[in-house]
């Protein structure tokens, strides 16, 4: 290890008087000694027995004994800059020009983004990113720490530099200890690939600026088939941004745009450009339900030129045949499957496009969706079961780009058997359920070897169920009995119960009931179907709520018991961006109400039923014998909400919104 | 037939299946199993049928390590057998939690650890993937061992290579030189048993003097045995306290070299989660021990990195003079310097060594960065407050949920640092420049009733819990019906306390067409047909004055009609005390609080002319030990007012007191949620 370091200051010593003088502030080493204290300095001279630096108080030699270890810092590009009057990069001195108080409301203000690819002539690519920012007002100081992602195993970066200009005019690099290179799955080593370099830059103050770029490189082969999928804006506004693709003359690229014009492309002798320009961006609103960033930003998406066909072919030749689980009914092996290898949420993109083999999958037991999927289709296939493999993207990274055929542009896989879809993903999943993340896209067909539709499900798949019958005493108690059928995407969360224990059970679901109605106190309960794969789980409930009906004098006045509709998510008068459900979903509720013995319903609202083109309400209320029913039914009919529809949804979430609110009054009758 | 389909497929597809038990007791492990005519091949051995005693498929292409089972693995298996029965509930059964922990008489040590667990539940097959943090600055990891245990008594082994080691993602303000190492074991299923060994070389700790160290008997899951060795030179010795740990068995020996100290406990169980309960490990058995007796030695440590730091620099004096010109008392000026650090040192985490994990950068360095941590922070308030004259110093603490310090064993404590003013008249007070948003003289409450360590004085002093009126929420509502039942609303609000940072930290990070949006949902939860009329948030960004929120609306239904009544429900004050902590009828354990409340509501409602009142709630006042409400009507010419104040004391809510406490909860809501009956002047009543 000391060797390394006398080289590299040997290199350090080799630069040119002109530039040593200009180091004289340069201290950005650290050394850390035994006792625990740690130094800012530079490194100047080691020898057999010390340590020689410069720190704030001058030359120190550290006895070699006394240093644990010494950290030496990376130059960077323009690390000699110390004032802007060092600056000769003309984009960032007509960055600083920019009147930073115009974007106080909204903190920052990103000047110049800039994206660019160049494609080399032997595959191998950079992907570098430049960003000037400029912080208006104390609220964007929280935009000063940065962070990339990259495949470490295919893939390197580097940070070409880091800095921040202040108003007085100095530049502030960036520090080595604020740079930090770590594994975002290094929890599940079999999958342990992707990695982010964060960085955090100094004195993030309003009116100074940050300007940072950083580097990703490698090699476009078989196994890593590079596409880039990038957007541009976000939270902050844009004034200039810019991705710029480079290649050689000779090859052929794909690309695909969302809000974005076509390219600018020119042509040189050896190499083809394109280059999309966005100007003053606005910055990303925040709303509830908001879609996902990609459905909403300006985006590009290139790749190499190829065919879904193709791809899907060079995909089924590194499946391998080599698992046999016995003559089952395909719901057998999957359930198997599904018990037997634990899912890791690690999308594949991030590890491989290609699944493990299916000897290493099962050897680990754990699996990823792709990886899972891919064990199950060589298991169904072994038992002689038609088989589709379906490569699918989740709908957050937004919507397969379906000119650039690309195994990147996957994270996941699902079967089709016969007609029904299934993803073996967690041991919750019931087989013929597909997780709401890939519900309504597209996938591709790894047998037809083409792009398919992955079916969104009906909202009575994905529906909640709720039978109440409430006893009301005179003292405004009431006794409930109560039964929940859930199906579709709320099943999984609930069947997470099955690792409780049966206390922890009853905590949980004494808590549902009193976020439903306040003050419940449960009896009994009993759950079915929580540890098999039903697509359905039922819950049954018995529970007292002291004081459900206000008492006043002969009257006992209470709400709807159970009903949470609320005008909330539509308050604001307008939208920027439509609602966004990703799926279906239907809700249906039956509430009777026993009335106590003397008493008469002496006002009892009525029904409500609404209909739009993204939701159905209905809802009655009547009065029978002894008691009152309440029915109604919900249904979201769209997973996106548009903009221009957002006028009629919200006239209807309030009308439907006015039932919680709605009293109902009985009176003793003497 | 079963039987013959099996055969079938064997014939004709190779298996990823590999235990080919023999008859002569030999076992073989294959990746691939055929069969032809009266033969069984493997990839590289030919059986005849009548070799081959069965052939269980399912385990890949793993090796099983023994093809009879040893002693030792049938002694395992048999007391799997008694554990599963017994704890079926569990998702898991800790079978075997032991540790050793050697201090070697030049100061450095060595940690050895054996873990063995019973899977069974699938959720715990999590344990078949190990992480360990370490820095490998100050230690080394090596795993010695780790296997699975199958039912059947076949034992995998890890394979060494597969164990990485690599740096984990931590959060976007974090940056430190820690690392883990971990691994897979393959082929774990339910019902089998992990087992596992490390040994952690501690080469380089922070301080070789300091030797402390605390074990807990048990965890998330129950666990059977769990025993703890600790061996010091003999010329040292231990200090330890139980907590939780009546029946822990001690035995201890000593030699010439060394002094050996063991602690055991058996069949410990988790507790059961509850909303709001106290720190895991304030409940858990725990060992806690140091050789230290007084907390001497690591005062002084503490103080010597807190001091180098605490240098009042030309350029930190400069800046303090600057914050602080025109202030007039030292309460002025230290309001100054405390909002000054919050807003303009952004939190950002840079751990070296020793010296910058527990006392930070120095306070020239964090200025100049323009960012720093709780460490950093604390050093830089104190060193501007101490240019200015005024005696404070960092503290460390260990916020809520906090584990509890016990004073009585001398060790690192805490996982926050903050700062203690000693003024020159009255009691030493505390102030956390972490937050970028409290108001002076409030603080976080994660820091609320816990002990802190102020090395610099050597003293650890308990933070009290701020009485409920430096809690206080005030909501104003004028409220004015119209005949036609509509209205108009006019609500205000202002807050001491923590409360106000949280709202001031939720709001400046919208710009104003988020906010009129946010206050637009706002007014729409109090009654679909509100519409926003106009609302302000004064002084937001302004942190050294109290922030006040205005929102005005109107609403076509203020008076709900039931048939010939009319009622009118007081706006959002059910919902504020809608308490979810209270969902469980009964508790076992306390219900933790971050800090004291007081809510404190006026309604001030003029009626329209052509309605009288019908009913209004009597006054109603109730005090318990851990809390009180009052709260009535009164007329004031053609005004109506509500007024209540709720108050609740301290933090924590004994379980014996839960249900008092509940039902206390319960009244208050009761008593808030019921609407003005009112009825067209000459009605039937």
């Amino acid at each position: 290890m000391r060797k390394v370091m006398i080289i590299i200051l040997a290199i350090l010593s080799s630069c040119t008087l002109q530039q040593v003088k200009k180091e004289k502030l340069w201290m950005e080493d650290r050394i850390y000694s035994e006792n625990g204290e740690e130094y800012q300095c530079k490194v100047t001279k080691i020898t057999n027995d010390s340590v020689y630096a410069r720190t704030e108080e001058g030359e120190v030699a550290f006895p070699l004994r006394k240093v644990r270890s010494i950290d030496i810092a990376k130059k960077r590009e323009g690390y000699q800059w110390r004032t802007t009057k060092d600056i000769t990069d003309p984009i960032l001195l007509g960055s600083l020009e920019t009147k930073l108080s115009k974007y106080s409301d909204e903190g920052y203000v990103n000047i110049y983004c800039k994206k660019k690819l160049v494609i080399e002539k032997d595959s191998s690519y950079t992907f570098s990113i430049r960003s000037i920012r400029g912080i208006a007002s104390l609220k964007g100081r929280t935009t000063g720490t940065i962070t990339f992602d990259y495949r470490k195993n295919e893939e390197d970066m580097e940070i070409n530099f880091a800095r921040t200009i202040t108003k007085e005019g100095e530049i502030l690099h960036l520090r080595e200890i604020a740079i930090e290179d770590a594994s975002i799955y290094s929890r599940i080593p079999p999958y342990e690939n992707l990695h982010e370099r964060k960085f955090a830059m100094r004195e993030v103050k309003p009116g100074n600026f940050l300007d940072f770029k950083v580097t990703i490189r490698g090699k476009i082969s078989n196994l890593s088939p590079f596409i880039m999928d990038a957007t541009l804006g976000g939270a902050g506004p844009l004034i200039k941004g810019i991705v710029e693709v480079t290649s050689p003359r000779d090859f052929e690229l794909n690309y695909q745009q969302w809000k974005l014009g076509k390219p600018e492309i020119r042509r040189g002798n050896r190499e083809k450009i394109l280059k999309w320009e966005v100007d003053s961006l606005p910055a990303l609103q925040e709303e509830g339900n908001r879609p996902p960033l990609p459905y909403i930003l300006p985006r590009v998406v290139v790749g190499l030129k190829d065919s879904w066909q193709n791809i899907a072919k060079n995909f089924k030749e590194h499946l391998q045949n080599k698992y046999n689980p016995g003559t089952k009914k395909p719901d057998e092996i999957y359930r198997e499957i599904l018990t037997s290898i634990r899912f890791v949420d690690v999308p594949s993109f991030t590890v491989s496009p290609y699944p493990k083999n299916t000897k290493e999958i099962f050897n680990n037991r754990l699996a990823n969706s792709l990886d899972k999927a891919s064990l199950l289709y060589t298991a169904l296939r072994s038992s002689g079961y038609t088989v589709d493999l379906i490569l699918a993207r989740s709908k957050e990274r937004g919507e397969v780009a379906l000119e650039i055929p690309s195994l990147y542009q996957f994270d996941g896989a699902l079967l089709k058997v016969g007609d029904v879809f299934i993803d073996p993903a967690s041991e919750l999943n019931p087989y013929g359920y597909v997780r709401v993340k890939y519900q309504g896209t597209k996938g591709l067909s790894i047998e037809q070897k083409a792009l398919i539709d992955i079916p969104l499900f009906p909202p009575d798949k994905e529906k909640l169920s709720t039978k109440r019958a409430i006893k009301l005493d005179k003292n405004g108690d009431g006794n409930v009995e109560e039964k929940l059928l859930f199906s579709g995407n709320q099943v999984l969360g609930l069947r997470q119960l099955k690792y409780m224990r049966k206390e922890e059970r009853r905590n949980i679901l004494e808590s549902y009931i009193n976020r439903t109605i306040s003050g419940a106190e449960i009896n009994s309960y009993s759950i079915e179907h929580l540890n098999d794969n039903a697509p359905e789980i039922k819950i049954d409930l018995s529970y007292r709520v002291p004081g459900l009906g206000l008492k006043e004098g002969n009257f006992i006045l209470f709400h709807i018991p159970g009903l949470e509709y609320s005008a909330y998510s539509v308050g604001a008068t307008e939208r920027k961006y439509p609602i966004f459900w990703g799926h279906l979903s239907r809700e249906e509720k039956e509430i009777k109400i026993y009335l106590p013995n003397n008493y008469r319903v002496r006002y009892l609202p009525s029904g409500i039923s609404c209909s739009t083109g993204s939701l159905k309400f209905e809802s009655s209320l009547k009065k029978a014998e002894d008691k009152i029913i309440y029915r109604d039914s919900y249904i979201d009919k769209k997973q996106v909400v548009p903009v221009d529809e957002y006028s009629e949804y919200k006239k209807a979430i309030m009308t439907i919104a006015t039932l919680p609110q709605e009293w109902i009054i009985l009176q003793e009758v003497k | 037939m079963k039987r013959f389909l099996l055969l079938f497929t064997l014939l004709s597809l190779p298996l990823l299946s590999h235990k080919v038990e023999l008859y002569n007791g030999r076992v073989i492990g294959a990746d691939s199993v055929w069969m032809k005519g009266d033969f069984i091949y493997t990839e590289d051995t030919v059986f005849t049928r009548d070799e081959v005693k069965s052939i269980i498929f399912g385990e890949g292409g793993l090796t099983a390590e023994q093809s009879s089972i040893p002693q030792d693995i049938q002694q395992i298996l048999k007391e799997r057998k008694d554990l599963i029965a017994k704890y079926s509930d569990f998702p898991g059964v800790i079978m075997l939690d032991k540790g050793v922990n050697r201090l070697h008489p030049d100061g450095t040590r060595t940690y050895e650890y054996h873990f063995r667990g019973l899977i069974l539940k699938n959720s715990k097959r999590s344990w078949a993937t190990f992480q360990q943090s370490f820095n490998p600055d100050l230690e080394k990891m090596k795993v010695e061992m780790a296997r699975v245990i199958k039912p059947d008594g076949r034992v995998i082994p890890l394979d060494m290579s597969k164990v990485k080691i690599t740096k984990p993602q931590q959060g976007k303000v974090f940056f430190g030189k820690g690392k883990i190492i971990s691994f897979t074991i393959p082929g774990v299923e339910m019902g089998n048993i992990i087992e596992y060994k490390y040994k952690e070389d501690i080469f380089n700790p922070w301080d070789k003097n300091i030797f402390a160290f605390s074990w807990f008997f048990g965890g998330t899951e129950p666990v059977v045995n769990s025993d703890v060795k600790i061996i010091i030179p003999s010329n040292k010795n231990l200090y330890f306290k139980l907590k939780n740990a009546k029946s822990a068995i001690i035995d201890s020996t000593i030699t010439d070299s060394i002094k050996t100290y063991t602690f055991a406990m058996e069949k410990t169980t988790p507790p059961i989660e509850e909303p709001m309960m106290p720190a895991t490990q304030k409940l858990l058995p725990s060992l806690h021990t140091s050789t230290f007796k007084s907390w001497d030695y690591i005062f002084k440590w503490y103080s010597d990195f807190q001091k180098k730091r605490m240098v009042v620099a030309p350029k930190i004096q400069r800046l303090t003079d600057s914050i602080v010109a025109g202030r007039k008392t030292k309460s002025e000026k230290t309001a100054a310097l405390y909002h000054w650090v919050q807003r303009n040192i952004r939190y950002i985490s840079i751990k070296g060594a020793a010296a910058s994990g527990v006392s930070g950068h120095k306070a020239s360095q964090t200025l100049e960065n323009g960012y720093g941590d709780c460490t950093d922070k604390a050093i830089l308030f104190s060193t501007l407050l101490k240019a200015e004259g005024i005696e404070a110093y960092p503290v460390y603490l260990h916020t809520h949920p906090s584990p509890g310090i016990v004073k009585e064993i001398p060790s690192f404590w805490g996982n926050h640092a903050i700062v203690e003013i000693f003024p020159e008249k009255g009691e030493p007070y505390i102030l956390d420049p972490v937050s970028e948003y409290s108001r002076y003289p409030s603080f976080v409450q994660m820091d609320h009733g816990v002990y802190a360590i102020c090395a610099q004085k050597s003293r650890i002093d308990f933070i009290k819990v701020p009485p409920p009126e430096r809690n206080r929420r005030n909501y104003n509502y004028k409220i004015a019906v119209n005949a036609d039942g509509s209205g108009r609303v006019t609500f205000q609000s202002d807050y001491t306390g923590s409360y106000e940072s949280g709202i001031r930290a939720y709001w400046e990070r919208l710009n104003s067409e988020e906010k009129k949006k946010q206050f637009q949902q706002m007014a729409k939860q109090t009654s679909p047909t509100a519409e926003l009329i106009d609302c302000s948030l004064t002084n937001l960004t302004e942190i050294s004055k109290p922030l006040v929120m205005k929102i005005e609306y109107k609403i076509s239904d203020l008076l709900e009609k039931a048939g010939d009544l009319y009622l009118l429900k007081l706006p959002e004050i059910a919902d504020r005390y809608l308490r979810g902590e209270l969902s469980l009828s009964s508790r076992k354990y306390d219900l933790v609080y971050d800090t004291s409340e007081e809510i404190v509501h006026i309604f001030k409602i003029v009626l329209p002319e052509n309605m009288e009142i019908l009913s209004t709630s009597e006054s109603f006042q109730i005090q318990r030990s851990k809390g009180s409400y009052r709260a009535g009507y009164e007329e004031e010419g053609d005004t109506l007012i509500f007024r209540d104040d709720w108050k609740r004391k301290g933090r924590i809510i004994p379980k014996e007191e839960y249900s008092e406490y509940k039902s206390l909860c319960n009244e208050v809501i009761e008593y808030a949620k019921k609407p003005i009956i009112l009825i067209l002047r000459g009605g039937n009543r």
